[in-house]
C-alpha cells in the first residue's frame, strides 16, 4: 500500500519495500510484438529443427538401414553396420579409419597446447606494438580471409620438390639432405606435420583477432598498476594478461577440441588423405565415404564417433568452465 | 528498427524455407539445364553440341544452362534424393549410380538407345561398342549412357626420346632397359640435380592413374575374356586371377625401391597431386607419364609451345595372350565409367531427351572427338576427325588398335560399393612403395579378405 504524507510542504509517496512485479497477460501485447517475437524465435527454432533435429534423427535412423537392391529402398537390418564397422576395424584394409582416429586425436593437443599458447604469445605482442605490429596484424589475419583451396595450393607449392621456393632455399644452402626424398607431402608422418604446420600459419591469425579483441578490453590502470610494480613482460603476459583473458582461451580451447570431429579440408587439400591413408581424419573418413555413396556407413561411422566424441567435449567444456576464473571489469 | 530487424528475420526464415525446397525449374519446354562434371575434357565439346542443336532447331528458341563443377558427382546424390535443385541432365564421374536407378529417381531412357544415330536407321544400342551395351542397364531399363571411353597408358615426351635416341618399348623387358637407359644419361649422372630426367612422372596423390597400365598388363596376360569375366565378381575363386598378381609385380620391378622411396621417379612424386606430377612431365622432369587420353586438354594451358608427347602401346607383359599368329594381343583396358543419367523429376523430359538423341547421332560423337581427341564408347573411327594432334591420333589409335576391355559391372556387389578390383587394400602401390610390401603378399592379402567378407557380402546382396 502506498502512503502519502508530507514533509517541508511538499508531498512524498512512501513506495513499498518490496515492488510488486507486474505480470502481463502476453496473450494481450500487441500484435506487432506478437510477430516480432515470433520472427526473432522462428529463425533459430527452423535452424535447429533442420539442421540438428531432423539431420541427427535422420542419420541415427539411416545407420540401421541398407540400401536393398531386390526392393529398391533402404530396409532395416539392425545392428548389421554397426556389427561390420567393428568387425571391419581390425583388418587391414581399415588402416586408413585407424589413421584417421589417431590423427583426430592428435589435434586436441595441437590446438590447445600449440595453437592456442602461440595464438597468445603473438596477440600480446601485436597488443604491445611491436615493431612493425601493423603489418603482422595483416599478416597473420591474411589467410583467414583467402579460400582455403587457394591457400593450400600455395602452400604445398612453397613445398614442391621440383620448383618450390623452400626447396630452392635449402639447395640454394647446401641443405640437399633436408628434402625427404618423396617430399613434405609424401612421406608419412612429415606429411601430417606439414598439414599442422599449415593449421599453425592458417589458423593463428583468427585465433590471435580474438585474443587481440579481449586483451584490448583489459582496462589500461590494471596493467599500469603492474607497469608501476616493475613486472618483466614476461610476468604481465602470464600474470596479468593471460587470467584476465581466460574465459576467451577458454572458449578457444573448447572449439578447438571440437575441431577434432569436423576438420577435413585441409589433409584433403593438401595430401588427399595420403600417403596411404596416414593423413585422414574421422571427418575426412565420413566426407569420403559420402563422396562415395555409402551413406549408411558413413551415418554409422558418425554415430558411433558421436558416441564418444561428445562426453569428451561435454567433459572439455565442464573442466574448462571449473577452472575459468570469473573475471569482471 | 524493430520493423527492419523483424524485416531481416522475415527473408533470414524465407531463405532457409526456400533452401528446403524445391528450386526446380519449370515450366519452359525450352530451357536445358545441364549440371556436369567439369573434368580434364573442359566444356567446349558441351558447348559446341549446343551451338549444333540450336543450329538444327532454327526455329526453337533454346536456352541451355551449364553447371560445371569438378565435384558434381558428389552433389548427385543429394540432390536427387531431396529432389531438389534437379537438372535436366547430370554428367558424372564413375560411381554406383545403378541405386539411383533402383530407388526409382532416374528416367528411362529406353527412348533415346532406340533412337537413330545415323540415316540409315542405326539404333543408339546396336551403335555401342561390344561390352558398353549393358552399362546402363539395371533391371531390364537403360537408365544411363557412358559418357566416355578412352586409351590409357604411357604417355613420353618425344623430344626426349628423340634427344637421347631412345626406342619405344614393346614388352616389360625392354621398358626395364629403358628405364636403365634413362637413369644412364649424362644428365643424371651430372651433380646437377636440376637437370635430371626420370623414366617416369606420377603422382603419388592419385597413384591410382597406375591403374591404366597396370590394369592392362592384367588384361594382357589373362585375356580378355577373362578379365572381363572377373567384374562379374560371381565367386571367391574368380577373383584369383594370376594375371593380377603378375601386373602388380611388373609395377613392382619398375617402380618399388628401397626404404619407401620409388625408383625410376623424380625426386618427391609420392607427395605429388596429379596436375603437380603433369607440370613436371611437360617441363621435361620426365620421359614418361602413365596418363589418359584427356592429357592434352586438361593441361592445354600449361604445355609449352613446341612440346610434343605422344602415346605408347602398353609395353607387353611376359606371358601375354597371343593371337592365331602368335603376336601379343594388344589390350586397351579402358577406365570408362562416367555417365550421362537424366533425373526422373527433371524439369524438362521432352527437351532433354530430343537433345540426348540429338548429341548420340554419329556426327555429334564425331564433333567430341574433335573437340576432346577422346572417343566414345561407340562404333564409330574417331580417327576420320579433322585436325586431331599428333598425340590425340596417337591415343585414339591404339584406342582402334586394341581390344578395348571394360570393367562395368553387372554385380550387386559392385554397385553396392563392396568390392573393387584391389578388394582390401584400397589403391595396393603406396603400400608396395611406402611399406615395401610384395606384391604376392598383398595379392594373398586380397584373396584372403574377399574369402573372410565373401558370406557377408552375399548376405548384403540378397537383402
Amino acid at each position: 500500500m502506498q502512503k502519502e504524507r508530507t514533509i517541508s510542504g511538499v508531498k512524498q509517496i512512501d513506495e513499498p519495500l518490496v515492488r510488486k512485479k507486474k505480470i502481463k497477460n502476453n496473450l494481450s501485447m500487441p500484435r506487432s510484438r506478437k510477430i516480432f517475437i515470433a520472427l526473432m524465435l522462428a529463425y533459430p527454432v527452423l535452424h535447429f529443427l533442420v539442421f540438428w533435429l531432423y539431420i541427427n534423427i535422420n542419420t541415427f535412423v539411416i545407420s540401421f538401414e541398407r540400401f536393398s537392391f531386390t526392393e529398391g529402398k533402404n530396409v532395416f537390418v539392425g545392428f548389421m553396420n554397426y556389427e561390420m564397422f567393428f568387425r571391419n576395424f581390425a583388418l587391414p584394409s581399415s588402416a586408413t579409419l585407424r589413421h584417421a582416429i589417431v590423427n583426430s586425436i592428435l589435434y586436441l593437443p595441437f590446438n590447445n597446447f600449440i595453437l592456442l599458447p602461440l595464438s597468445v604469445v603473438c596477440a600480446y605482442f601485436l597488443f604491445k606494438k611491436v615493431f612493425a605490429h601493423r603489418v603482422f596484424r595483416v599478416v597473420f589475419f591474411f589467410p583467414s580471409i583467402i579460400s582455403i583451396v587457394v591457400l593450400t595450393m600455395c602452400f604445398s607449392f612453397m613445398f614442391n620438390t621440383q620448383f618450390g621456393p623452400v626447396v630452392k632455399v635449402l639447395q640454394a644452402l647446401g641443405w640437399e639432405s633436408l628434402i625427404p626424398p618423396n617430399g613434405f607431402f609424401g612421406t608419412p608422418g612429415l606429411t601430417q606435420g606439414m598439414i599442422f604446420l599449415y593449421c599453425l600459419w592458417a589458423g593463428i591469425g583468427y585465433n590471435v583477432v580474438l585474443l587481440t579483441g579481449a586483451i584490448t578490453r583489459i582496462p589500461e590502470e590494471v596493467l599500469e598498476a603492474g607497469r608501476l610494480d616493475g613486472i618483466p613482460m614476461r610476468k604481465e603476459l602470464f600474470m596479468v594478461v593471460v587470467p584476465l583473458i581466460f574465459p576467451t582461451i577458454s572458449t578457444l580451447f573448447i572449439t578447438g577440441s571440437m575441431v577434432v570431429f569436423t576438420l577435413f579440408l585441409q589433409p584433403m587439400l593438401l595430401a588427399n588423405g595420403g600417403p596411404n591413408g596416414t593423413t585422414y581424419t574421422i571427418a575426412y573418413y565420413i566426407v569420403d565415404m559420402v563422396n562415395n555413396n555409402r551413406l549408411e556407413e558413413a551415418a554409422t561411422a558418425g554415430i558411433v564417433f558421436s558416441i564418444i566424441g561428445i562426453p569428451i567435449v561435454q567433459l572439455i567444456k565442464w573442466l574448462m568452465e571449473k577452472i575459468t576464473p570469473q573475471v569482471d571489469f | 528498427m524493430k520493423k527492419f530487424f523483424a524485416a531481416i528475420l522475415a527473408f533470414a526464415c524465407l531463405f532457409t524455407v526456400v533452401g528446403c525446397g524445391n528450386l526446380e525449374k519449370s515450366g519452359d519446354p525450352n530451357h536445358i539445364w545441364i549440371a556436369f562434371a567439369e573434368t580434364g575434357f573442359g566444356r567446349e565439346y558441351l558447348e559446341a553440341w549446343i551451338e549444333e542443336f540450336e543450329a538444327a532447331y532454327p526455329d526453337e528458341e533454346w536456352e541451355f544452362e551449364l553447371e560445371g563443377d569438378p565435384q558434381m558427382t558428389g552433389q548427385i546424390n543429394t540432390r536427387l534424393s531431396t529432389n531438389n535443385e534437379i537438372p535436366d541432365l547430370f554428367f558424372g564421374l564413375t560411381t554406383n549410380w545403378q541405386q539411383w536407378a533402383s530407388r526409382g529417381l532416374l528416367a528411362d531412357l529406353g527412348e533415346v538407345y532406340e533412337a537413330p544415330v545415323d540415316d540409315e536407321g542405326t539404333t543408339l544400342l546396336e551403335f555401342m561398342r561390344p561390352g558398353t551395351e549393358n552399362f546402363g542397364k539395371v533391371n531390364g531399363k537403360y537408365y544411363a549412357i557412358p559418357w566416355n571411353d578412352s586409351a590409357a597408358g604411357f604417355i613420353y615426351n618425344k623430344a626426349i626420346f628423340d634427344q637421347y635416341s631412345l626406342t619405344v618399348p614393346k614388352t616389360v623387358d625392354d621398358l626395364y632397359d629403358l628405364c636403365d637407359t634413362i637413369n644412364a644419361l649424362p644428365v643424371n649422372q651430372d651433380s646437377d640435380k636440376n637437370n635430371d630426367i626420370a623414366p617416369f612422372a606420377w603422382g603419388g596423390q592419385v597413384i591410382s592413374y597406375w591403374d591404366f597400365v597396370v590394369q592392362t598388363w592384367w588384361a594382357q596376360y589373362e585375356g580378355a575374356e577373362r578379365y572381363s569375366e572377373f567384374f562379374k565378381y560371381e565367386t571367391v575363386e574368380g577373383f584369383q586371377q594370376e594375371g593380377r598378381l603378375k601386373a602388380l609385380e611388373v609395377f613392382e620391378n619398375l617402380v618399388v625401391g628401397t626404404d619407401g622411396v620409388p625408383k625410376n621417379s623424380y625426386s618427391g612424386a609420392m607427395g605429388d597431386s596429379h596436375i603437380l606430377s603433369q607440370m613436371a612431365f611437360l617441363q621435361g622432369k620426365a620421359a614418361m607419364i602413365p596418363m589418359g587420353s584427356w592429357m592434352e586438354t586438361e593441361m592445354r594451358k600449361s604445355i609449352p609451345e613446341g612440346f610434343e608427347m605422344l602415346m605408347m602401346p602398353t609395353p607387353f607383359i611376359n606371358g601375354a595372350k597371343t593371337d592365331s599368329d602368335g603376336n601379343p594381343i594388344q589390350i586397351n583396358a579402358s577406365q570408362a565409367g562416367d555417365f550421362f543419367i537424366v533425373p526422373k523429376n527433371a524439369p524438362n523430359l521432352e527437351g532433354v531427351m530430343k537433345f540426348l538423341k540429338f548429341i548420340h547421332t554419329k556426327d555429334m560423337t564425331l564433333l567430341y572427338t574433335q573437340k576432346t581427341g577422346s572417343a566414345r564408347p561407340f562404333e564409330y573411327n574417331p580417327l576420320e576427325v579433322d585436325g586431331l594432334s599428333d598425340f590425340q591420333k596417337s591415343c585414339l589409335e591404339i584406342y582402334e588398335n586394341s581390344v578395348t576391355v571394360y570393367e562395368f559391372s553387372q554385380s550387386v556387389l559392385a554397385w553396392q560399393n563392396l568390392v573393387s578390383k584391389w578388394p582390401g587394400t584400397g589403391t595396393p602401390y603406396s603400400r608396395m612403395i611406402l611399406d615395401n610390401e610384395k606384391a604376392s603378399d598383398l595379392y594373398a592379402e586380397m584373396n584372403s579378405y574377399v574369402s573372410q567378407k565373401w558370406s557377408e557380402w552375399q548376405q548384403i546382396v540378397n537383402m
